[in-house]
């Protein structure tokens, strides 16, 4: 299991609540299942230090939550994407595409260079 | 064997979310959503063969670290003041505060523009009754979603506490200043005979009025027992209100109950003013009140029940002594308090009856 460092975790964190709660609303046990399952496991974090950046998210406008009864009779806190946070993942997006390209670019294979 | 395990579960659990919440801050919503991610993940782990103890702790363990949550917690949330029971009860006395002065100023306005204007008695009292029903009903609707409002307003507080106390308070006063204006003004303009014409216009003079009023009061009637008889089992909404609620909103709902029996009072019309029938109606609203409260009561049965009560019984006690005592066709006033004991007291014995619980003396 690769060791993620914290700073990197918590940059990730926002667009990857995001994205997963663009497929539909979701709670928070099952927002870090799937993020689980989407990393193939790989991706390991303190389970409950998910709820403050969703409590971030929210106080920025970009999900808003309701409480709502389960079928087990358990009340859950839904989550659910707003129109800014769907602004807010594109432009994230881009950024993290951009840095993505600037180190694919970085780390190529250069072998002309070394064969002439 | 199930059911020790999963009470000790619940302990184990709360305790630790209390000894989270002793070192950081957190709202209750936030213990609420913690504790919900606790036992999902517990019962996933249960599927696993694992024993209720084994699969808490290694929840507990997924959740992080202490000092780590706390730090997290402590970045989103504010103030911790702000979370806290105090500023929690202080805020839902203000809400209160803020509706009740809407109800009266909704009712008084409408009277004083009735009787001092001499504005449509009619339609002002239909919009008068329009107006109450959705004061109430966006009290109820705050009082069960209190958790999204109240971390709402604890941000916007934690930002700006001054400001948010400043106009919360001049909102208050001012609420206040115009009820106050609109029951004051105007009282020596005119005759006692011609208010009392007026005011008569204005609450019962219209057979369309009073039609709406009934015909209001019975499908509230039905659709409350409607809700209880389908479902005994599954109202989750009744189970809330008897036993989940504060007792702040508690004796709200034990206002809102006196006057819907307190409706009863407009049969006296339809019965050429027979104090009986009315005292009859009120009476078994609050029978019915008491009946249902107890069925769904479990816990702090005396309390509860008391909060419940206690408007009714204080408004009842006090209209009989100090409101002229023969007001009613020679009846006194007081007997509506007496259909409350009788109604209220026979309610609660059902209900424990129907429960088989034994009854403990002097309970209501």
């Amino acid at each position: 299991m690769p060791d993620f460092s914290k700073d990197l975790i918590a940059a990730t964190s926002i667009p990857l609540l995001l994205s997963i709660l663009c497929e539909g609303e979701s709670y928070g046990y099952e927002l870090i299942k799937a993020i689980k399952e989407r990393s193939g496991g790989n991706l390991a974090f303190a389970e409950g230090t998910i709820y403050p950046v969703l409590k971030k998210l929210e106080e920025k406008n970009f999900i808003t939550s309701s409480w709502k009864t389960a079928d087990n009779e358990r009340q859950r806190k839904y989550y659910r994407i707003t129109a800014a946070g769907k602004k807010q993942l594109q432009e994230e997006k881009a950024n993290w595409q951009f840095i993505n390209n600037l180190f694919e670019n970085l780390w190529k294979p250069q072998i002309n260079f070394s064969w002439n | 064997m199930e059911a020790p395990n999963q009470f000790q579960l619940e302990l184990a659990i709360d305790g630790y979310l209390q000894q989270l919440q002793s070192g950081g801050n957190y709202s209750h919503d936030d213990i609420m959503e913690l504790k919900n991610h606790l036992l999902e993940n517990v019962v996933e782990l249960k599927q696993k063969q694992l024993s209720a103890e084994e699969s808490f702790m290694i929840a507990k363990k997924r959740l992080g670290k202490e000092d780590q949550l706390n730090e997290e917690y402590k970045k989103v949330s504010g103030n911790v003041f702000y979370n806290r029971d105090l500023f929690v009860m202080v805020l839902g006395v203000c809400t209160y505060l803020l509706f009740a002065f809407l109800y009266t100023i909704s009712q008084n306005g409408l009277k004083y523009f009735a009787i001092y204007q001499g504005k449509n008695a009619l339609a002002l009292g239909i919009v008068n009754y329009i107006l109450q029903i959705a004061i109430v009903g966006s009290f109820i609707y705050l009082v069960f979603n209190s958790r999204k409002f109240l971390s709402k307003i604890s941000r916007i507080f934690s930002k700006s506490p001054a400001n948010f106390t400043a106009l919360l308070i001049i909102l208050l006063v001012a609420l206040y200043m115009v009820d106050f204006y609109f029951q004051r003004s105007g009282s020596n303009q005119l005759s006692g005979k011609i208010i009392a014409e007026r005011y008569y216009q204005f609450t019962i003079d219209s057979t369309i009025f009073d039609a709406v009023r009934l015909l209001l009061g019975s499908i509230l009637l039905i659709a409350f027992f409607a809700a209880f008889v389908s479902s005994y089992t599954k109202v989750k909404i009744l189970d809330t209100i008897v036993n989940k609620t504060g007792y702040i909103a508690l004796f709200c709902f034990g206002v809102f109950w006196d006057g819907f029996a307190s409706s009863a009072r407009m049969l006296n019309k339809f019965t050429g003013n027979d104090i009986f029938v009315s005292t009859l109606g009120f009476g078994t609203i609050w029978f019915i009140g008491m009946l249902i409260f107890n069925i769904y009561l479990k816990e702090k049965v005396l309390v509860r029940n008391l909060v419940f009560i206690s408007f009714g019984f204080i408004l009842e006690l006090a209209a009989g002594i100090w409101i002229n005592p023969h007001l009613n066709n020679g009846l006194p006033v007081s007997v509506y308090f007496i259909a409350l004991g009788i109604g209220g007291g026979l309610g609660y014995l059902l209900a424990n009856l129907i429960k088989g619980r034994r009854v403990p003396a002097k309970s209501t």
